[in-house]
């Protein structure tokens, strides 16, 4: 199979002068998976659906290999593509389904065989060539639309929501699954998601979206750690925001007054900047009992009170409460021997973290 | 037969063991019994003259008019035998073939734009659609009188000639092709209705799948649309089929003496000759016929559901 560059320009759409996309330009690299994510309504799967060719952008371009492709119609576009109702043709057995894209191209029928027999063993279902979609379970279903999508060798694979109708166990394992096929593959493949697990689990790129504009784009590691945005950095996973302002400072760094009793060390701090927004992810935040340590520090710390303790396997969620009144959530992986919740509701606590954990959020 | 039989069964249906409980016996009551009244009603008004049509069918009218005894196929033969009847029977099958085939290719498009456009579109179609179905058949059939008038005057004959289409007077009313649009005029909505309803449900992601699989827009009609509405084709060509088989004011009004259905055989052999054995063979061969192709019709469903579901 090719690995395609797939390259957005500017591109726009508009529905009765609401932007359902608005000004997008995005470069794909051959091979990558990259995930369009954001909430219902932020414009990803406009996007996919431009990319495909199934709806025309009011205004840029899609590039493909430096092929301008936004006038080919998407019968000539040779993608591949899935959706999360699977959109298997039920008349059709799942044999008939795959060769679909070969007889709609002309292929001979002994080649084509040929092509659905290798599909059937990739996706693992040589033995369900002669049964129709609905005696098939989900995720059977969309192994067969992965195969059908795969046997036309597209250009490019296009994913929409196409594991959001499975339940969790076996989304999670088609996830790691079709990750470990696309890149055996090498194929260039855009998905749109809601689930930022998922996006973690299979991307190489996220792209962040809202609102029809692009929020953020970066590696996975990129968007969960270094969020330039109050909105990512809520939408990817929880996060602690504490807003302060500049107190003082000390060579690139600054030290951060949120309220009398919490005071935050950045390592990195905007010259001009006088205001801060601090993201601190739950899981880098170590909760002590209190008098546990003679005497806790004076920066990245501060003394509350256990709201909710919530048991969660493998991880335990605190909720805790400052003096002042500022809710903190704490995940806390539990080992293997513990018992359980390790402080319970009305304790007295100490959390605190490294400046490493402080993370500055540029817009906000 | 079988039908009243059923309808026995149905009045005869034992009480379940819950309704012996004394207090509880109302609500105990079996689903059935609602059915009673209506039940009585066809027994009486339909099946027992369908009965009694069947039965004179194969009974023989003496020259007094009394209908009795011997036991004959002789009113069969004669519907087959006399090229008259034969011709009758044929142009039955031909004009109901024809409107059902002609609102089959007119009703895709319609429907298939109830389908895709936005909700005020589709309930106005639908509106356009049903509107007929509020004018009596005589009237509609008059109305289309007067359109296809022959004769310079008539309406449509007018029109052409005076765009210049034409230059002779079409001969149109009194001919097949007169009852075949009044027909299609009257039945339409019964192929759109059930096409629309199949059309709608059919999965839009199932398109735009066949699209990016390199489907342009008439092979995906061909292979995943067509396919998939074919409940709702094969419902309106049986509704279509079955109703145009059995018209007689259509015809009668539209057809004159060129274009007789069967239905206005059975009217001229019961009121005009009073040969009720006759007409009766007619009317046994046009339900027979009706029969026919909804049983084709729905052992074609069936087909495809087991197929599906296997």
């Amino acid at each position: 199979m090719r690995s395609s560059v797939v390259r957005l320009d500017r591109l726009s759409k508009e529905y009765n002068r609401t932007v359902a996309v608005d000004d997008v330009s995005l470069t794909i690299e051959p091979g990558h998976l990259i995930a369009l994510l954001g909430p219902s309504g932020c414009g990803k799967t406009t996007c996919l659906r431009m990319i495909a060719g199934l709806i025309r952008p009011t205004s840029g371009d899609v590039f493909v290999n430096d092929e301008r492709v936004t006038d080919i119609p998407v019968h000539r576009r040779n993608v591949g593509m899935l959706f999360q109702s699977y959109a298997l043709f039920p008349h059709l057995t799942v044999e008939e389904n795959i060769a679909f894209g070969l007889d709609v191209r002309g292929i001979a029928k002994a080649e084509a065989a040929k092509k659905v027999a290798s599909a059937l063993s990739l996706v693992q279902l040589s033995n369900f060539g002669k049964r129709y979609p609905a005696q098939l379970s989900g995720g059977q279903q969309q192994r067969v639309a992965l195969g059908r999508a795969l046997v036309i060798e597209p250009a490019m694979l296009l994913l929409d929501e196409p594991l959001g109708a499975l339940d969790k166990g076996l989304r999670e394992s088609m996830q790691v699954e079709l990750r470990a096929l696309q890149r055996r593959l090498g194929l260039t493949t855009i998905m749109v998601t809601h689930d930022q697990d998922e996006a973690l689990t299979m991307a190489d790129k996220i792209v962040v979206m809202r609102d029809g504009k692009l929020e953020q784009v970066g590696s996975p590691t990129e968007i969960y750690q270094r969020p330039t945005s109050k909105f990512v950095a809520k939408f990817i996973g929880a996060s602690n925001l504490f807003e302060g302002h500049v107190e003082q400072r000390s060579g690139g760094g600054a030290l951060i007054r949120v309220s009398p009793e919490l005071s935050l060390e950045v390592d990195e701090m905007p010259a001009s900047a006088t205001d801060a927004m601090i993201s601190i992810r739950p899981e880098s935040i170590i909760v002590e009992r209190a008098g546990e340590n003679a005497a806790p520090p004076q920066v990245n710390s501060v003394a509350a009170r256990v709201d909710q303790a919530i048991y969660r396997g493998f991880v335990s969620h605190y909720y805790l409460k400052t003096s002042g009144g500022e809710q903190i959530i704490v995940f806390e992986q539990n080992q293997s021997q513990q018992a359980g919740l390790r402080y319970t509701v009305g304790e007295e606590v100490v959390a605190r973290w490294g400046s490493p954990s402080n993370h500055v959020i540029a817009r906000h | 037969m079988t039908t009243s039989d059923d309808a026995v069964a149905v009045l005869g249906v034992e009480t379940p063991p819950v309704a012996r409980q004394g207090s509880r016996w109302r609500l105990a009551l079996p689903v059935g019994l609602l059915a009673v009244p209506m039940l009585a009603f066809l027994t009486y008004f339909f099946f027992y003259p369908a009965i009694r049509l069947l039965f004179s069918s194969i009974l023989t009218q003496n020259s007094l008019g009394i209908i009795g005894r011997p036991f004959t196929l002789a009113h069969y033969a004669r519907l087959i035998d006399v090229e008259l009847y034969a011709r009758v029977l044929w142009t039955t099958l031909r004009i109901s073939a024809i409107t059902s085939v002609l609102a089959t290719v007119l009703a895709y498009p319609v429907a298939l734009v109830m389908v895709k456009s936005r909700p005020i579109v589709t309930r106005s179609i639908t509106l356009i659609v049903i509107a007929p179905l509020i004018v009596s058949v005589v009237v509609r059939g008059y109305g289309w009188q007067l359109v296809l008038q022959n004769g310079p005057k008539g309406m449509l004959n007018w029109i052409l000639m005076t765009l210049h289409i034409v230059n002779e007077p079409l001969s149109i009313l009194y001919t097949e092709t007169a009852v075949v649009i009044g027909s299609l005029h009257v039945f339409f909505p019964m192929m759109v209705l059930p096409l629309a309803s199949a059309l709608g449900k059919i999965d839009p992601n199932l398109e735009d799948a066949a699209r990016t699989l390199g489907a342009p827009w008439w092979k995906v009609f061909l292979r995943v649309t067509l396919p998939l509405s074919m409940p709702g084709f094969v419902a309106g060509f049986t509704l279509v089929f079955s109703l145009t088989a059995g018209s007689f004011v259509i015809p009668a009004i539209l057809g004159g003496a060129s274009a007789v259905m069967l239905g206005n055989l059975i009217e001229q052999q019961i009121f005009v000759v009073y040969d009720w054995p006759f007409g009766a063979a007619i009317a046994v061969v046009l339900v027979g016929l009706v029969l026919a192709v909804n049983g084709v019709s729905m052992w074609l469903l069936e087909g495809r559901r087991l197929r599906r579901a296997d």
